[in-house]
């Protein structure tokens, strides 16, 4: 009795205090959203839901591609793989015992890599030696390692959508688990934060290798669009592939990776979003006991200062591969919450659908091409907005691209019809509702408002972009769908050269 | 309004007290309620769940529909998928890709009171999410949409499902859309794979026939109406809604939307052996990485085996990081960012039980050679206790995340019932994955996954694997007969 009495006390205080719960009406729907931040800065978003018996289980960690520069790009990600190699006390039967063992890995890496540099290579015997090496000490390291044992003990726990991914600006540690075993989530991700270990690592970057290959090296598209990227943000950060340039992969240390993770894998630079069968108060609680003592970190994250510069011109980019083929128009827009971005929302709904003008014209009208679209992408800082199409063979790209232009003039010219207007707000509508019905999806979008400023802001989106009044419109589009500063990429068939079709042949020993 | 300067002061006192009387309390928590010291001290609760069952929500209406309908008002949404018996197992010999043609078509290619423009812009207008589509055993329609439109997306539906047009010159559109999509199902490495696989091991079958330019050009208005009348009745329908509605009203919706006058479970699929026609069958595409997968022909469910080929799978390599093939080809060597395995579960015709990876070039027989040592292994020594109770225990602890919601019920168990599996499979499911034991296991992998019997296909340059073929006791030349083709070669195989 004087037990519970305590308790309720505890709760009381910390909801007083430590958290600001605000049951949250969003016009039709009651979203219970309970949002409380630690006092080492960590925040908490709790969306209790008593109709599954399951709880979506999200850590997010507010760093990404964009936080990192030259030489070091990739190490978020690089880093979203090694936190299921363990900690101190978890992957591992002796931790001081694999110590020096990682330190003689380190070293003889560092040999390898000065030697792959000065060669230009990466496959001669000395660097065999090396690799020989580096693999006879690891399996020395492995009468300690408890392999993959984070995994496991989620993955013994009944857990579903068990994973882990990065973006641009947030990495995220996510698994829905049973609502008897959220505790099992509070223990692995507090030990991760606190205590990571950068095990079997030049194995790992073996892997991230293996993945760079199969995402961009060998699919077509993958390939095209890390290179536009690239060339559409010339400055802001954005233009880092998530994955890393392959030169850096393979330059990647423990030392950098360490660096990296002191830096930004801190409390106060994360989020956990808990959705599903669970109480707030006593979330709020167990989150405090596992994570409270945390500390800080001690410098705040590095503020990444570069902009992109206003566009002084056209850029254009071609690739031929074997690849349907398309163009994608692509146009610098404001950073997150600029009110153009909500009007620029209405112009994707404009441009977007099967009813769309863009469909209309270009697949149904002209039968140039298999499917179009267009899409508006708040960012934090730069954003931009993106017309894609999908051309038919024989489609001439330079026609479709002059028929978008002409899109986008009529746009700039005139507002949204009323059915426009109205089909763009139903759709608003059905997406916010839509969204709602997966536990994991909730967390993702709640987690993705509070990094651009509130998890409110949410709520309110659908509101905002609704109440956008026709005759803005034409304004944003004149001042934002610029095609005099756009960037153009056209992914187009290889052509039917000698070479290529030599390509596609046998070799002459395996006909 | 003036603020009272004391009662102010007062009010700080006071949060001050709380701020401080928080703090100590969470410090206080700290020490009372120490951590545990490693996850396996973790005192959890029993869960408290049961299976929830489909037939409080089945319905047998006197139209002849099987419907499952639950009411959730959590949302003001409205889901729906129903199942017709069909597939492009049954498209005719020459007309490959005339189901999804049709599935297609009927959402895009009008209706008796609305030409196919202004049912697009109907759909769209009302923010309808409605979707057909087909694969080899099944012709789903599935729809969602906001609970005030349901009348709405009830007129629009009886028009797609019954009243479809297929408007020539869309059809026109579509086949063309069609021929744009096989000009580039070779273009990355994992689809040739799934495509030349499927032709691999099914050699000769339905199961293995592709839609072809010659294929799609042949198919005609009346083919896709004709399937359409086949396909889409009512007795050939499971229909699966939950929604913000009243119960007693969607009844009678469905009782509406349904014609009482459609024929019963006539659509027989073809009869199919998983027949491996090669030992090895390489594509030739030159790129940095090999993609292989390898496999035998497995069973058609239900089948006496498949728990045990389940749990054993889940050891294997569908267990992602921790299975044994992931920590050894993965994890330890650093040679692929996937590999895994696959007991296919089928209802229709056999499937088969494959393990599939890629890896750079040079690493390709260090890869295969690992991977079929941990076969070896797992066949000779079977699973460890321990594991053998992780794997079953992940298999039933995932069970309440199958059935979230209303919709997750009704759908669950239409399905079910598609399949012709009992009511109580899913009741049932706990106590028949208990009773697996480890014997059990190491049997099922001796009968199925012996390597002599393995197929494998695999997507890569041929010159590097010639170059880098053998290494660790595996050589490429143990995989023979070997036959060796373009993409473009593939969908003239048999």
């Amino acid at each position: 009795m004087a037990e519970n009495f305590v308790m309720k006390a505890v709760i009381f205080a910390l909801a007083s205090f430590f958290s600001l719960s605000l049951p949250v009406f969003a016009s039709e729907i009651k979203l219970p959203v309970h949002y409380s931040v630690l006092k080492n800065g960590l925040r908490v978003i709790v969306v209790p839901d008593t109709d599954v018996a399951v709880v979506s289980c999200r850590l997010y960690y507010f760093v990404g591609s964009m936080f990192e520069s030259a030489g070091h790009t990739g190490l978020s990600h690089m880093y979203e793989h090694m936190m299921f190699k363990g900690t101190k006390k978890l992957g591992t039967s002796n931790y001081p015992a694999e110590v020096p063992l990682m330190a003689a890995i380190d070293s003889l890496d560092r040999l390898l890599s000065l030697h792959e540099q000065s060669m230009d290579s990466v496959g001669d015997s000395i660097a065999g030696k090396y690799r020989k090496q580096i693999a006879a000490v690891l399996d020395k390291q492995r009468e300690y390692i408890k392999k993959d044992e984070i995994w496991e003990f989620y993955q013994n726990s009944g857990a579903t959508n068990l994973n882990a991914w990065t973006a641009d600006d947030m990495t995220a540690y996510i698994v829905t688990l049973p609502k008897n075993k959220v505790e099992l989530f509070y223990w692995i991700e507090s030990d991760r934060m606190r205590n990571p270990v950068l095990r079997e690592f030049t194995s790992e970057r073996d892997v991230i290798m293996e993945e760079r290959r199969m995402r961009y090296d060998n699919r077509p598209l993958g390939r095209y669009w890390e290179r536009l990227n690239s060339l559409f943000y010339i400055a802001d950060p954005y233009r880092n592939p998530t994955i890393g340039w392959e030169s850096d992969i393979r330059a990647f240390t423990r030392a950098k990776l360490e660096q990296h993770i002191h830096r930004y894998y801190t409390p106060d630079n994360a989020l956990i979003v808990l959705v599903g069968a669970i109480d707030s108060c006593q979330a709020e609680k167990d989150i405090d006991r596992y994570f409270g003592a945390i500390p800080r970190s001690p410098v705040p994250p590095e503020e990444i200062v570069t902009r992109e510069p206003a566009p002084a011109g056209e850029t254009r980019f071609t690739i031929y591969d074997d690849a349907a083929p398309r163009i994608d128009l692509l146009f610098h827009t404001p950073g997150y919450p600029d009110e153009t971005l909500y009007k620029l929302d209405v112009v994707e709904g404009i441009f977007s659908g099967r009813s769309g003008r863009l469909y209309r014209r270009l697949v149904d009208k002209e039968r140039l091409c298999t499917n179009i679209g267009a899409s508006n992408n708040p960012r934090l800082r730069d954003s931009y907005f993106q017309i894609w199409a999908e051309l038919k063979g024989d489609a001439d790209p330079a026609k479709v691209e002059r028929i978008i232009r002409e899109e986008i003039s009529k746009a700039a010219a005139a507002p949204p019809t009323a059915a426009e207007m109205r089909r763009i707000t139903n759709g608003i509508r059905m997406a916010f509702v839509s969204g709602l019905k997966s536990l994991e999806g909730l967390s993702d979008q709640l987690a993705w408002f509070e990094r651009l400023r509130s998890w409110k802001d949410m709520l309110t989106y659908p509101d905002r972009i609704a109440a956008v009044k026709p005759g803005e419109v034409p304004a944003a589009v004149k001042q934002f769908l610029d095609p005099g500063r756009m960037t153009i990429g056209l992914l187009l068939q290889q052509a039917d050269t000698a070479a290529a079709k030599q390509g596609k042949r046998l070799p002459p020993d395996t006909r | 309004m003036k603020r009272h300067p004391f009662t102010m002061k007062k009010a700080y006192t006071l949060f001050t007290i709380l701020v401080l009387a928080a703090l100590s309390a969470v410090a206080a928590d700290r020490r009372a309620f120490p951590l545990p010291a490693h996850p396996s001290r973790i005192q959890f609760n029993k869960l408290k769940w049961t299976v929830p069952l489909g037939s409080p929500c089945r319905v047998s209406l006197a139209n002849g529909l099987r419907a499952y309908v639950a009411v959730d008002s959590q949302l003001p949404l409205v889901q729906i998928s129903a199942y017709f018996r069909y597939g492009t197992l049954c498209d005719p010999a020459g007309k490959e890709g005339l189901c999804a043609l049709t599935a297609r078509l009927m959402l895009t290619g009008g209706t008796r009171e609305y030409n196919a423009d202004t049912l697009d812009a109907l759909i769209d207008l009302y923010a309808m999410n409605f979707n057909v589509s087909a694969s080899e055993d099944l012709l789903q329609f599935s729809a969602s949409f906001l609970a005030d439109y349901l009348d709405t997306a009830f007129s629009v539906m009886q028009q797609v499902l019954f009243q479809t047009r297929f408007d020539s010159v869309k059809l026109d559109k579509e086949k063309q859309i069609s021929l744009e999509t096989i000009r580039h199902r070779f273009d990355n490495p994992v689809p040739t794979l799934d495509i030349a696989y499927q032709k691999s091991m099914y050699s000769g079958s339905p199961a293995a026939r592709l839609p072809t330019e010659k294929s799609i050009t042949r198919i005609g208005r009346n083919d896709c109406a004709g399937l359409h009348r086949r396909a889409i009745t009512t007795g050939n329908c499971i229909f699966a809604i939950a929604g913000a509605f009243n119960r007693a009203a969607m009844l009678e919706r469905l009782e509406k939307l349904f014609p009482a006058s459609g024929a019963a479970n006539d659509t027989t699929f073809p009869k199919i052996d998983a027949m491996p026609a090669l030992k090895c069958l390489v594509v030739h595409k030159p790129i940095s990485q090999v993609y292989v997968r390898f496999g035998v022909p497995l069973f058609k469910r239900p089948h006496a085996d498949y728990y045990a080929a389940s749990v054993a799978n889940l050891i294997l390599g569908g267990g992602g990081f921790s299975s044994r093939l992931g920590t050894k080809v993965r994890s330890d060597a650093g040679l692929t960012y996937s590999i895994y395995s696959s007991a296919e579960s089928n209802y229709t015709y056999p499937g088969t039980w494959y393990i599939e990876f890629f890896t750079k070039n040079e690493s390709f027989p260090l890869a295969m050679s690992l991977a079929l040592k941990v076969i070896d292994s797992l066949r000779a020594h079977g699973p460890d206790a321990e594991e053998c109770a992780n794997a079953k225990a992940s298999l039933i602890d995932e069970m309440p995340s199958m059935f979230r919601s209303p919709f997750d019920i009704v759908s669950t168990y239409a399905w079910n019932e598609y399949y012709g599996r009992s009511p109580e499979h899913y009741s049932k499911y706990p106590d028949s994955i208990r009773a697996i034991t480890g014997k059990a296991v190491k049997q099922a992998v001796a009968k199925y996954l012996d390597p002599a019997l393995f197929s494998c296909t695999i997507v890569g340059d041929t010159s590097a694997l010639s170059r880098y073929g053998t290494a660790d006791g595996f050589s490429l030349e143990k995989l023979s007969p070997r036959r060796t083709i373009t993409p473009d070669s593939i969908a003239a195989l048999p």
